[in-house]
């Protein structure tokens, strides 16, 4: 199943390169309109255009950046001329450790709240937990972050840094204190998904014939709980996180952009106006790879978590 | 955070006299049409800020008097520097935030765009001359003196200072300014419009600190010519390597990230003696004002630039943070193409700038930060004729477009966030113009749409710029040569007073020259300036040495070298 899987995300991939490639040209402008700006009077956006080798065609563009990939060379950036990988691997680093810091808390704090709650069925922390979550759900990213900003660092208290200004050259776990913001903003929106899955999935659990059983054989509630209810609630658990790992790759771009945080997402923001294509190439590719990677590692995680489907009919 | 602890009076040792002449003077501002001094200034009200934290703001810029940014040392030639109360210290990492930077930042002196880009070519490198941030006179830095040879205005000697090393130690010589002038007109840069007629291949070095420009027809005040733009004419090492930068300017390079950070340390060996006071400068790319705001809240940065309203009344509440609000020269302009219908009628012209009302839009659009304008540009120039004010009218709108047959006339306006403000003159300016019966319809596209190939060719749109002397802001938008003429003006008359006014030394006759070339603007040019638009810039209290400037460029015209830590 993997080895199929594989297979088809990387005739993905190619087709998703194609699409980006096709994108950018629709874009009105190009990266020499776009690096001159206010600027660029038609004498210097030509030459720039030539300097740039914008004035290839679309096809001789998009095999020199193809055939470049499949040796390992991922070209320069239009903007700046840096290699692109020179450009992208620290923000690629930065951003999947926002991601994964994220993706752990918020898994293992809706996992828990959703089990408590799903134990605490119509019970007073149910219902205040319920409508707090409902309330973070209707909320935008850029809102969670805007209030922690103003309650944690600009109005009431000045204990953490407004935005995550993070050196070139070192990473985001040199500076813990740079992520706790962007990590509890994220954590606060991917974590009421989670809870509600868990929690719909556990009571559910809860309410089982076996469960039900292994209570009147007299097994203890603690057991009950983590050997017969839980292991049959995470699995449906599991592709939420997944998706919700999957979430991340995009939505880190808007907390990047208010926090300043120095990641892949406001990298390809400002490579898209920019209108950088090795650069949007390459992230996008990157993102794409990402996708495909956390469906299949997800499937097999849930797969493994649901015996009866292991059985082949 | 302070790495040295030695302490100079404000200006450097050498300046006490002219420094404190400096506070004691009085800076005059411009408003409504006419100066005024900073009391009164400073007594009127500032829509969005509290009145306490204005004064507060302007105590702690202290009094600017004439020096420009770039020179704030007091040589014998240079006058004045920005001098405040407070005692500056020795040492320490200023940290400063722009935003407007992106991935195709450039460290190159030549091929700068962005205002990031420019504060950042400005730290590195320096212009022979350049003017001072009250927009009054020329401040000569790495020449010592421009003067006409033999009394031909086409033979302009420029004597250079000696004694100027570049950061790796190389001494500061006239094959660097022949470089300089050669490569900012091979690379076709925006510098090259500001060099005026130049002859560059007649232009030669005279001895290793001289240089003879010869120009292919007069002009009158060459210095002040070079002095208008300086930031597009630095002045770079013959040897330059774009990748490893080496000016002459107050710091030296260290590290620079495009679209993130960049950051330069002390020049030990710095022509103006006791500057620069910080011991190393950062400077951080910010994606929005927002969240440059809070950096400054916060104390992440101790200076930020080109601030928007909202986040200037936040931070007017904030203790420790000084606002500064400077009235500049800056314009956002409507630009209407005189060659495409229906603006080919000067009539339609006239009665679309006078269906503005101006104070209002300056109070929706713009926060009242800005000053009232009159559809001609740079309001410091010494020429500039204070007698052109143009009103909302209506009555007379209406009968010019009925005379022109266009009682109902509907155009789009191609606007697009490219600066704060631009979008919400647009959206006024459409329901300002239903009085008079105009309909406007607003096309809002994204900057890299609005810069893409219908830039400079819409048939109306809008434009920025920041102050530039009178004759200047001619060159680059309003003739047919010009490279940012949106308004595709192309009047020979108009023209020929240009080219006369450049070569006129007799100051009375260019003043005649410059105020007939400004009535055409007023009755018959293309563009609507309803504004003056002020800078906004904000400081921690931790620092000090900062000032007004009208120039329009943000933080005292990128003046770092003058910053410090309060003692």
């Amino acid at each position: 199943m993997v080895g199929r899987r594989l297979a088809a995300g990387v005739v993905t991939l190619f087709l998703v390169s194609v699409v980006v490639f096709l994108a950018t040209e629709v874009l009105p402008g190009n990266a020499a309109y776009a690096i001159l700006g206010h600027e660029g009077t038609p004498a210097r956006v030509r030459a720039l255009e030539v300097a740039l080798h914008l004035n290839r065609g679309l096809l001789d563009q998009y095999w020199i950046w193809i055939s470049g990939l499949f040796t390992g060379n991922l070209g320069h950036s239009l903007a700046n001329g840096l290699p692109v990988w020179g450009y992208v691997e620290p923000r690629i680093i930065n951003s999947a450790v926002l991601v994964f810091v994220t993706g752990v808390i918020g898994a293992f704090a809706g996992v828990a709240l959703g089990a408590v709650t799903a134990l605490r069925k119509d019970g007073w922390p149910d219902h205040v937990i319920s409508v707090v979550v409902l309330a973070i759900t209707s909320l935008p990213e850029f809102v969670v972050a805007i209030a922690l900003i103003i309650v944690l660092s600009t109005a009431v208290w000045h204990v953490l840094p407004a935005v995550s200004l993070l050196a070139p050259g070192t990473y985001a776990w040199s500076q813990p204190e740079l992520l706790v913001l962007p990590v509890a903003t994220l954590v606060i929106v991917i974590t009421p998904y989670i809870l509600r899955m868990m929690r719909a999935a556990m009571v559910e659990a809860l309410e089982s014939d076996y469960v039900e059983m292994a209570r009147l054989k007299g097994t203890p509630e603690w057991r009950v709980v983590l050997v017969h209810a839980l292991p049959n609630a995470i699995a449906p658990t599991i592709q939420v996180i997944g998706l919700t790992f999957l979430y991340l790759a995009g939505g880190v771009v808007i907390v990047e952009y208010v926090f300043n945080f120095p990641g892949i997402g406001q990298a390809l923001v400002n490579a898209v106006n920019g209108r950088d294509i090795p650069v949007i190439q390459f992230i996008v590719l990157a993102l794409a790879a990402f996708y495909l990677v956390v469906n299949i590692v997800t499937d097999v995680i849930a797969l493994l978590a649901t015996p009866r489907r292991r059985i082949v009919s | 955070m302070l790495t040295e602890s030695r302490r100079l009076p404000d200006c450097g040792p050498r300046a006490k006299q002219t420094c404190r002449t400096s506070i004691e003077r009085t800076m005059p501002f411009f408003r409504g049409g006419h100066f005024v001094n900073q009391a009164d200034r400073s007594s009127a009200p500032q829509p969005g800020i509290p009145r306490r934290r204005v004064l507060a703001g302007l105590a702690g810029v202290g009094v600017a008097a004439g020096g420009g940014s770039l020179l704030a040392g007091c040589s014998s030639t240079s006058s004045v520097t920005a001098g405040t109360s407070r005692r500056k210290s020795y040492g320490g990492n200023l940290q400063v935030g722009l935003t407007g930077g992106s991935s195709s930042d450039t460290l190159d002196p030549h091929k700068g765009v962005t205002d990031i880009d420019i504060s950042r070519i400005q730290t590195l490198y320096e212009p022979l001359v350049t003017l001072d941030i009250q927009a009054k006179k020329v401040v000569y830095l790495l020449a010592e003196e421009i003067s006409p040879q033999g009394g031909s205005l086409t033979d302009w000697v420029i004597r250079l200072r000696p004694g100027v090393t570049f950061h790796d130690g190389r001494p500061f010589t006239a094959d660097d300014v022949l470089f300089s002038f050669h490569r900012i007109i091979t690379l076709a840069a925006p510098g090259k419009i500001f060099m005026g007629p130049i002859d560059i291949g007649s232009t030669k070095k005279l001895d290793s600190h001289t240089v003879l420009v010869k120009l292919t027809s007069p002009v009158a005040d060459y210095a002040a010519q070079l002095a208008a733009a300086p930031f597009d004419l630095l002045i770079a090492p013959a040897t330059l390597n774009p990748a490893r930068p080496n000016g002459t300017g107050a710091f030296r390079y260290q590290s620079f990230t495009p679209g993130q950070r960049s950051v330069f340390t002390r020049h030990p060996h710095y022509w103006q003696h006791g500057l620069p006071y910080a011991g190393t400068l950062t400077i951080t790319d910010f994606p929005s004002t927002v969240s440059l705001a809070d950096a400054l809240t916060t104390g992440q940065i101790h200076a930020a630039g080109t601030l928007d309203p909202p986040q200037v009344a936040a931070l007017s509440n904030t203790g420790s943070i000084n606002v500064v609000v400077s009235s500049a020269g800056s314009i956002i302009p409507f630009t209407m193409r005189v060659d495409q219908p229906p603006f080919t009628d000067v009539r339609v012209r006239q009665a679309m700038r006078l269906l503005v009302n101006r104070p209002q839009m300056i109070d929706s659009a713009l926060d009242s930060y800005g000053t009232a304008a009159s559809d001609v540009f740079s309001p410091y120039d010494p020429d500039f004729d204070h007698s052109l004010v143009r009103q909302q009218d209506i009555p007379q709108a209406k009968f010019l477009l009925k005379q022109a047959g266009k009682e109902d006339l509907t155009v789009t306006l191609v606007t697009s966030p490219v600066l704060s403000g631009v979008v919400a003159m647009a959206t006024v300016l459409a329901e300002q113009a239903k009085a008079a019966g105009v309909t406007i319809t607003i096309k809002n596209v994204p900057p890299g749409t609005f810069f893409g190939p219908d830039y400079l060719q819409s048939t109306f749109s809008q434009d920025y710029y920041s102050y530039f002397p009178y004759l200047t802001q001619v060159a680059q938008s309003m003739l047919p040569s010009s490279p940012y003429n949106e308004t595709h003006n192309n009047n020979s008359h108009y023209t020929s007073l240009y080219n006369q006014a450049i070569a006129t030394a007799d100051a009375g006759l260019r003043q005649e020259i410059l105020h007939e070339m400004q009535q055409y603007d007023f009755t018959q040019g293309g563009y609507i300036i309803p504004a003056f638009t002020d800078t906004l810039d904000a400081y921690s209290s931790k620092i000090t040495g900062y000032a007004q400037s009208r120039l329009g460029q943000p933080l005292m015209d990128y003046g770092f070298m003058n910053f410090a830590f309060a003692g």
